[in-house]
């Protein structure tokens, strides 16, 4: 078979995801251009790619959202192919042809993938005629009027979810119980998805409250090869955003666990799937299984699947854009010990999780065994309201699911991120609960069962006092006054040993 | 030498003293002895009456935040007394501007009342102009940052009295953005 030499990579992306695809190229020996908007010109991803390039203004729509700039500047640094990462314009079936068609490689599935799955009523229809289970639901032709999707929710009884055929990330979602409006959700929905994604479309499924969040990454190559890497289990999440993963799922048992993979590649091959991608479902308590959807992309979670299954799936997705055949089959693949990933995102848990913003004073990460950081800042970064929320991922890999449950508490205690309010009070919180902690997290977990959390920070006497001896060491030392203690000379505590210098007074 | 910071609890003031090798903190009507076992950049680690504490320390301008052994982190404002100096006092929470706390003896729905920026961020959209009536929990004004939408809602039926913002403008937490008055 065929391959295409991979010697320089624009990674068309930002934060944590555009800093593990640099982690990646290195280990290949591939050179890489960060191509980054004028707020990213000093972020942590254009520092430690190869080169760097500004394509535009800080709003995404102007810089990562630029296509046809992104394709200019790839082609005039000699690159051979675009990493998309995930989000921004990694499932835009539109660029990845426009990519292939200026002589580059998408590092991805073909656009024909991308756009089936990205239309999610033709995705389910495909995939009820490929003998894969869709969440019981009514996609008509995709473009359904009101009045069908009123008469077919009659049929389908509630509590209903209505979905955006264009949808993903939660946008233009509703959900419809008992005793809601259906013609105003229905509105409101399309309104919101004509807004998101320029496509008022909808569908609609059952909604199945009490579910497990389970997904299976697949690979796949030019060669017609697929194989599935297992399960990941996402319940966790606020908003259907996912907070905290982990693989193997603790619901899934192996004889789940093959049918669902044997599925899950069925879906692939369906679409005739190429490169890295997952397929997600929805768990019942009685272990049925329904497809809910495909991400035509690498996926935030991938580390848990990483450091279970030994692989590297950035590495694998080059080595795929690139025409290599998958090094491995089937029989070769399996698991050990368990993996937990917790996202540290940017939002103030004492605010109703609203967006934080500003410069990142300090930041610092665990380490030790089996603890991996994916990070997208540092020490004097800036988190700004530009881009999504999340800063860094903390992912932990142990010999089993208590002893990985074990390693992410200490790894999250060992965590400091100051400057702007995070998510990680609540993180040790979820970590904490008795009903994570056994094993029986389902999508209701975050709205039933953590419904009545607090932060509570205790004291802040320490605090003050901690702050104040601080202050105290500055002001000593900028009048000239040695300050000694019992190990000697000390440093000024807002004097950053890495050269960044902070503000004080 | 004294310290004031603003928390979620109110001001409080801080004093240090330094007598030879340790320190004495004055805070909350006790003093503590305290001993810097080292200070290395951010990182402090500290015996207070003989108990261990860790802790990392951040700053800029007036902005402080701590992060103590394995807790959480906390936020603070380091503030100017003035004439206060020695005295702790504790006030109530900010109110989010002028004019929003109600008066002594005046009911508040007569007040006029501003909707500030609940968040740093951009207006996605201006939903009410100057002179509309709107109702308890209409869309006033949304503010979009890190993909995520915040409608701010009118807390109860109002006049709208002034618009302070277009959209596209960037504005910081606190900023008025739409006066109310009661219709």
């Amino acid at each position: 078979m065929a391959t295409r030499p991979i010697r320089r990579i624009l990674i068309a992306n930002r934060g944590e995801i555009a800093v593990r695809i640099a982690r990646a190229c290195d280990e290949l020996g591939i050179a890489t251009i960060a191509a980054v908007s004028e707020a990213d010109q000093a972020a942590m991803h254009a520092r430690v790619a190869g080169e760097r390039v500004v394509v535009g203004a800080p709003p995404a729509r102007d810089s990562y959202l630029r296509g046809d700039r992104l394709i200019e500047v790839a082609r005039q640094r000699g690159c051979d192919a675009i990493h998309p990462g995930y989000g921004f314009l990694s499932q835009n079936p539109a660029f990845a042809e426009a990519v292939e068609r200026a002589g580059l490689i998408f590092i991805g599935p073909k656009a024909a993938a991308i756009r089936l799955m990205g239309d999610k009523a033709a995705a389910r229809r495909a995939m009820v005629a490929a003998g894969v289970p869709v969440v019981p639901g009514y996609e008509g032709a995709g473009d359904e009027d009101d009045g069908r999707l009123v008469r077919a929710a009659d049929r389908l009884g509630r509590p209903l979810l209505i979905k955006a055929v264009a949808g993903g990330g939660g946008r233009g979602m509703r959900v419809v119980r008992a005793e809601d409006d259906l013609g105003e959700a229905l509105r409101a929905a399309r309104r919101e998805s004509e807004k998101a994604f320029g496509d008022g479309r909808l569908f609609l499924e059952r909604l199945i409250d009490d579910a497990r969040h389970i997904e299976i990454q697949v690979l796949a190559d030019d060669s017609g090869d697929c194989v599935q890497l297992f399960e990941r289990d996402c319940s966790v999440q606020r908003r259907f955003q996912k907070i905290v993963e982990e693989a193997p799922s603790p619901f899934a048992d192996a004889d789940l666990r093959q049918r669902m993979g044997e599925t899950a590649v069925r879906a692939a091959r369906a679409c005739g799937y190429v490169n890295a991608g997952t397929v997600e479902f929805l768990v019942g308590a009685d272990r049925s299984f329904h497809f809910l959807e495909m991400n035509t992309r690498i996926q935030v979670e991938h580390p848990v699947t990483e450091m279970t299954t030994g692989i590297d799936l950035v590495k694998a997705q080059i080595r795929i854009a690139a025409g290599e055949r998958l090094p491995f089959a089937q029989a070769d693949l399996s698991t050990r010990g368990a993996a937990i990933e917790c996202r540290i995102n940017a939002e103030d848990p004492d605010a109703e999780f609203a967006p934080s913003t500003g410069r990142i004073l300090l930041a610092e990460f665990p380490d030790g065994p089996g603890v991996r950081v994916d990070a997208g800042i540092g020490t004097g970064d800036e988190a700004t309201m530009h881009y999504d929320s999340l800063l860094a991922k903390i992912i932990v890999h142990a010999e089993d699911r208590p002893a990985a449950i074990r390693r992410m508490e200490l790894a999250l205690a060992g965590t400091a991120v100051l400057g702007v309010a995070t998510n990680l009070p609540y993180l040790r919180a979820v970590l904490a609960h008795p009903t994570f902690r056994a094993g029986a997290a389902t999508t209701a977990f975050v709205s039933r069962d953590m419904a009545g959390w607090r932060s509570d920070r205790g004291d802040p006497e320490d605090a003050l006092l901690t702050l104040a001896i601080a202050d105290h060491l500055r002001a000593a030392r900028r009048d000239g006054d040695p300050v000694m203690g019992r190990g000697g000379r000390h440093d000024d505590p807002w004097c950053r040993a890495d050269g960044y210098r902070v503000g004080g007074r | 030498m004294w310290f004031h910071y603003r928390g979620a609890g109110g001001n409080r003031a801080v004093r240090v003293e330094r007598r030879g090798e340790h320190y004495v903190v004055h805070l909350g009507g006790r003093l503590r002895e305290v001993i810097i076992r080292r200070a290395a950049g951010p990182a402090l680690d500290l015996l207070v009456d003989g108990r261990p504490l860790r802790a990392l320390v951040a700053a800029e301008g007036d902005r402080r935040a701590v992060k103590l052994g394995d807790g959480d982190a906390l936020s603070f404002d380091r503030v100017d007394a003035g004439s206060d100096e020695g005295v702790e006092v504790r006030i109530e929470p900010r109110a989010s501007a002028p004019g929003d706390a109600p008066a002594a003896g005046r009911p508040a729905p007569d007040l006029p009342e501003a909707v500030t920026a609940s968040m740093d961020g951009q207006i996605a959209a201006v939903m009410v102009k100057p002179g509309d009536v709107v109702e308890a929990g209409a869309t006033l004004v949304v503010l979009e940052a890190m993909k995520m939408e915040m409608r701010l809602v009118a807390p109860r039926r109002a006049l709208v009295r002034h618009v302070a913002c277009q959209t596209g403008d960037v504005v910081r937490r606190g900023r008025l953005l739409v006066q109310l008055e009661a219709a």
